[in-house]
């Protein structure tokens, strides 16, 4: 809420000096109508980054493959998502007979809400006087983590929902791929709290003037990248969805725009992640010769493309071996990590 | 005792590390695909197209219906006044003329190379897909044309 704050304190605008029985009404008024602007404005950037996320994937991909792409509509291809998109919504909308209708409507919504909320508290940096971060309190790390658990939680109502053995499948390994997961996640991110000595992760990211975290907590890093794949059920992590095995899993029977918003909710978490991973582990903003919105899109633009490359060159792993992943040896690393990090945090908790 | 244990987790690792990177340097080789192009291309003089009729010289011998291997020539029956220096010099008094299938017309130029007169060219314009069967089989005036002016520019 820092933004418009900040240009209407920078034009010297009046607007919180209307007392209402003794409280300053506009200052309310002003904080409402900032918070709806602001979020639209997250919205717009996260749908924005999606599209191109979307676009890049795809002509990537058919590089890769030695295909052409998309290439019809507008430049090179660039408004092909967009054709998708109205394509998408002209499309029948199928309900199955006996789906539970309410949740099975739900689901997708659930699957696109991480990606507002955890932009919202993520420090884009600063631009001259103004915090290009929409929500800053004590406690913003929490608040990010407790949003990017959402979105799972949208994939198992949706398999659940729809009354479909493949999806029943889907949505039940994505349970299981869950809490194999978010532990070692957890432990991995609790372990930046204790080097940070704070929750807020503008804390964590001005810790990181000097040295980037992904330094002293390598391990840590490697676990929290993992997650963020798993996370995001892209190859080679994709059991939920795994297309040869079950249909499509959890999405089998979401059709039209219920799938589009499921789809687009998957790009834009996986814009989300490599903001995440970019800011925790890499600084976000905070850059080597100066601190700006810039280093943190080419952080996190790497890590799309990191990110995109494990989809296209990697293949799946099977139930039993990510679990096996996850119990065996991501939660062990990650509490040598905490433990490690506890000792830095305690012999060398001077240089964060 | 020999450990039969297959390779550890660092091999595979690295397996995944090299085969990223592989697919990293693909995405940025020039491609091997070519874009099909949106305009037809233009046939080389060489080309045994289609066969052509001029039906001022034709005379009616009926030597393409004999000489074609598989009956994509056959003879018409074809109301024509050719002008009279013509009429004169390759008369066609039966009237008849070929007319050709150009679906099953294997370009072979057997009945270019027997035409006594030189009546039958194959020349540079094939066309290989109609909107109609029937259109398939071209009558004698419709060989002595090409094919936009058969079927127009933008079909």
């Amino acid at each position: 809420m820092s933004i418009l704050y900040g240009i209407l304190k920078f034009l010297h605008w009046p607007l919180w000096n209307w007392y209402l029985y003794g409280y300053p009404a506009g200052l309310w008024i002003m904080y409402f109508v900032d918070a709806i602007i602001e979020v639209v404005l997250v919205f717009a950037v996260a749908m924005l980054v999606v599209v191109i996320l979307v676009y890049v994937f795809r002509k990537y991909m058919a590089d890769i493959q030695n295909r052409i792409g998309p290439n019809r509509l507008g430049p090179w291809g660039s408004l092909q998502l967009i054709a998708d998109v109205f394509k998408l919504i002209q499309k029948q909308d199928i309900i199955p007979k006996n789906a539970d209708r309410i949740a099975f409507r739900v689901a997708p919504y659930i699957i696109f809400t991480p990606v507002i909320l955890g932009m919202l508290v993520i420090p884009f940096g600063n631009a001259s006087i103004l915090q290009l971060m929409v929500v800053n309190f004590k406690y913003t790390l929490l608040f990010l983590v407790a949003a990017m658990v959402i979105s799972p939680l949208g994939e198992v109502i949706g398999g659940l929902s729809s009354h479909n053995k493949f999806a029943l499948y889907g949505a039940l390994r994505s349970a299981a791929q869950d809490i194999g997961y978010e532990v070692p996640m957890m432990i991995s991110v609790l372990s930046l709290i204790i080097l940070a000595g704070s929750y807020s992760i503008n804390d964590i990211v001005n810790a990181q003037k000097h040295i980037p975290f992904v330094i002293p907590e390598i391990l840590g890093f490697i676990v929290f990248f993992l997650a963020m794949i798993a996370k995001q059920s892209i190859p080679p992590f994709d059991l939920p969805e795994s297309g040869s095995e079950l249909v499509s899993g959890f999405s089998t029977e979401y059709s039209g725009m219920r799938y589009g918003i499921i789809y687009m909710g998957n790009f834009g978490f996986m814009a989300l992640a490599s903001v995440v991973v970019a800011t925790l582990y890499f600084g976000g903003p905070v850059g080597p010769f100066f601190n700006s919105v810039l280093w943190i899109a080419v952080k996190s633009a790497v890590f799309m493309i990191i990110f995109l490359l494990s989809w296209i060159a990697l293949g799946r792993v099977r139930v039993d071996q990510f679990l096996n992943m996850g119990w065996k040896y991501l939660l062990p690393i990650s509490i040598l990590n905490l433990l490690i990090s506890s000792l830095i945090a305690i012999y060398f908790g001077g240089a964060f | 005792m020999q450990d039969e244990r297959g390779p550890g987790p660092l091999t595979g690792i690295a397996g995944i590390i090299k085969g990223v990177w592989y697919m990293f340097i693909q995405g940025f080789k020039p491609k091997v695909t070519k874009q099909v192009p949106e305009e037809k291309l233009e046939y080389g003089h060489r080309t045994t197209g289609r066969v052509f009729l001029n039906m001022d010289a034709c005379i009616g011998c009926t030597l393409c219906e004999q000489i074609c291997p598989n009956g994509t020539i056959r003879m018409m029956t074809w109301a024509y006044q050719k002008s009279p220096e013509f009429e004169k010099k390759y008369p066609n008094k039966r009237q008849i003329y070929p007319s050709v299938d150009v679906a099953i017309c294997t370009h072979c130029n057997l009945c270019e190379e027997i035409c006594p007169t030189g009546a039958i060219t194959l020349e540079a314009e094939v066309e290989e897909w109609h909107m109609r069967r029937e259109n398939t089989r071209y009558t004698p005036p419709m060989l002595n044309k090409k094919e936009n002016e058969l079927w127009g520019e933008n079909r």
